[in-house]
């Protein structure tokens, strides 16, 4: 299976290098070039690549401004010529960076690791623009970065106008309603708990019977979150067969 | 001429003057035999002498380096045993040279006494204040060059080091003209390599002349354009008279970089960056203008901008004092950074280090 890809860099003959170094790789398929974030955010969109070449530093929006924008999010090699400053933003999962002039070693390196990556995870059935739970999200909160699959996080919860991601031991706010982060993720998975709480059905330990017929679930040890009566019946009802 | 040989000339001096003196106010009230002259040579070498080991005993005893108030207590009566001393030794040369029989005359004795404790206390005083006008001398000379040292280090700070961001790029646009336009990829080669040698040497210069840093400035911008292709507008106007000028290093190639890292590399559809000069006859005046919106506000950590301006600023200042001017505002939606490098001052505070 090949990896289809998009370059996105500002410079011209930056994109000529890349393709020219990817040349001898057949694995990768590029499908298009983007000269910055506004069109990268189209042809993603478009496209769906399994892969992007993101540069870092581009004019109006960086690479980073252009994740952020993205609900769908594919494997990232950043590529750099030189920010140590924009590379320690990141936590240490899932983050790959070339720099400029890039080694052919380290290309081959990143590129295996992708397609290793890419053969692992089961094919995205869904096309139809919902995240499933193998899907990867792109979340900034203040300096530091995350790559997040789907299924890591145990449930998201809604803060004012932000909503808290929880996974690992990491909670980073991003800027999005409970209510749109509902529409767009997999309801096999996802499941909204209250008001408050999306939940992944994964997570759930146990569950017992709560006032007025509600429920309350225990995600992953010591966390216990209410499902209101209306969600309850429904749950119930996805779970029996 | 060096602290030591100076010593002793006053000393020699000194106390060859005192004996002369000596004599010749004798000539009139006493007769002139060889005897007196003997003993007159023997006060003299004793003089030195004992000078000589009070010297020693001051310098010993750490006394130079203590207050006013203590030196006082501790000199005075070292001085009237100094002075007890040499009547001892003069009565004792006067015995040997005479061979006259032992006469002790008290009032000879301690009016002889008094003069010689004035005389080692004169000496003393000389000595003392000497070594004090030495000593704050030498602590101006040293707080003089710790000063200047200072503002060397602190001018090499601020000369700004190339953006790596800039040479890795440059880089990366030279491996890939290799294959599309080798001819110009051997141009950006060389003109990459002038510019890291322009850097390596503008530490070894406070100064250089417009002409040699437009040139650098030249090499940057014809790389940036490989890079940034038709985003990036270049203008110069420059002054025929002004080449010659001089200008601190890498003071205009800053500022460029500056425009292009803060401006065209920011902006979608790039650019366009002027350079303009001009002089009168005590100033050379410099105008870069580039698409873009200068934020002053704008100060991440890793944004250099602060530091390249706020650097220049204070390059000026070292430099040039109040004369140097560097402006930095909006117009006309363009950013427009503004240069006045004094031409005279420098030229007399500053010649000897050319």
């Amino acid at each position: 299976m090949s990896i289809t890809a998009i370059i996105i860099d500002d410079e011209r003959l930056a994109r000529k290098e890349l393709r020219s170094l990817l040349d001898q790789h057949r694995k990768i398929e590029i499908i298009d070039e983007a000269v910055n974030a506004d069109e990268a955010l189209q042809k993603i969109h478009e496209k769906r690549p399994n892969l992007i070449f993101l540069d870092i530093q581009m004019p109006g929006k960086s690479g980073f401004d252009l994740l952020e924008q993205l609900d769908y999010v594919p494997e990232v090699i950043f590529t750099t010529a030189y920010d140590e400053y924009a590379l320690k933003a990141f936590a240490v999962n899932a983050l790959d960076y070339l720099l400029k002039p890039i080694e052919d070693d380290r290309l081959r390196d990143s590129i295996d690791k992708v397609s290793e990556k890419l053969d692992k995870e089961e094919p995205n059935i869904s096309d139809d623009g919902v995240l499933t739970e193998n899907d990867q999200v792109f979340v900034k909160d203040g300096e530091k970065c995350w790559f997040i699959t789907l299924k890591d996080v145990r449930y998201f919860e809604s803060v004012g106008n932000y909503v808290k991601v929880h996974f690992d031991s990491n909670r980073p706010m991003i800027l999005k309603s409970l209510n749109n982060l509902e529409k767009k993720l997999d309801s096999k998975t996802f499941f909204r708990a209250n008001r408050k709480h999306i939940i992944n059905l994964r997570w759930i330990q146990k569950s017992e019977t709560w006032f007025n017929g509600g429920l309350l679930v225990t995600v992953k040890g010591e966390e216990t979150i209410e499902i209101s009566r209306r969600q309850a019946a429904k749950l119930k009802d996805m779970m029996s067969l | 001429m060096n602290t030591k040989f100076l010593y002793w000339i006053a000393q020699v001096f000194g106390w060859t003057t005192y004996i002369g003196l000596t004599i010749m106010l004798n000539i009139g009230a006493k007769e002139l035999n060889t005897d007196f002259f003997y003993t007159m040579l023997a006060v003299w070498a004793m003089g030195i002498s004992l000078s000589q080991l009070l010297r020693y005993l001051y310098v010993k005893q750490g006394w130079l380096d203590l207050g006013i108030m203590k030196i006082i207590p501790r000199v005075l009566p070292t001085v009237v045993v100094f002075g007890i001393a040499l009547e001892f030794l003069y009565y004792l040369s006067q015995f040997i040279i005479t061979s006259e029989p032992f006469a002790f005359d008290g009032n000879k004795f301690f009016s002889e006494t008094i003069s010689w404790f004035f005389l080692f206390l004169m000496w003393t005083l000389l000595y003392f204040s000497f070594h004090f006008f030495q000593n704050y001398r030498k602590e101006e000379i040293k707080n003089l060059q710790w000063e200047a040292s200072k503002n060397e280090i602190e001018l090499n700070r601020l000369r700004a080091q190339l953006n790596p961001h800039f040479i890795f790029n440059s880089m990366n646009t030279i491996r890939a003209l290799v294959d599309d336009n080798p001819k110009k990829s051997k141009e950006n080669i060389t003109k990459l390599s002038k510019i890291l040698r322009s850097t390596l040497l503008a530490e070894k210069k406070k100064f250089t002349t417009l002409g040699e840093e437009l040139n650098l400035v030249k090499d940057y911008l014809d790389l940036e354009h490989s890079r940034f292709e038709e985003r990036l507008n270049i203008i110069y106007k420059i002054a025929p008279n002004t080449t010659k000028l001089s200008i601190p290093p890498m003071m205009l190639q800053t500022l460029v970089e500056n425009s292009i890292k803060h401006g065209i590399s920011q902006l979608p559809k790039g650019g366009t960056v002027a350079i303009k000069t001009s002089c009168d006859h005590s100033n050379l005046y410099i105008e870069i203008l580039n698409s873009g919106l200068y934020q002053p506000t704008d100060s991440l950590p890793s944004n250099s901008s602060g530091f390249g301006l706020s650097g220049t600023v204070k390059r000026l200042e070292l430099l040039y004092g109040a004369k140097g001017v560097f402006k930095i505002y909006n117009e006309n939606n363009k950013v427009v950074s503004n240069l006045i490098i004094p031409q005279t001052i420098s030229n007399e505070h500053y010649s000897d280090n050319n």
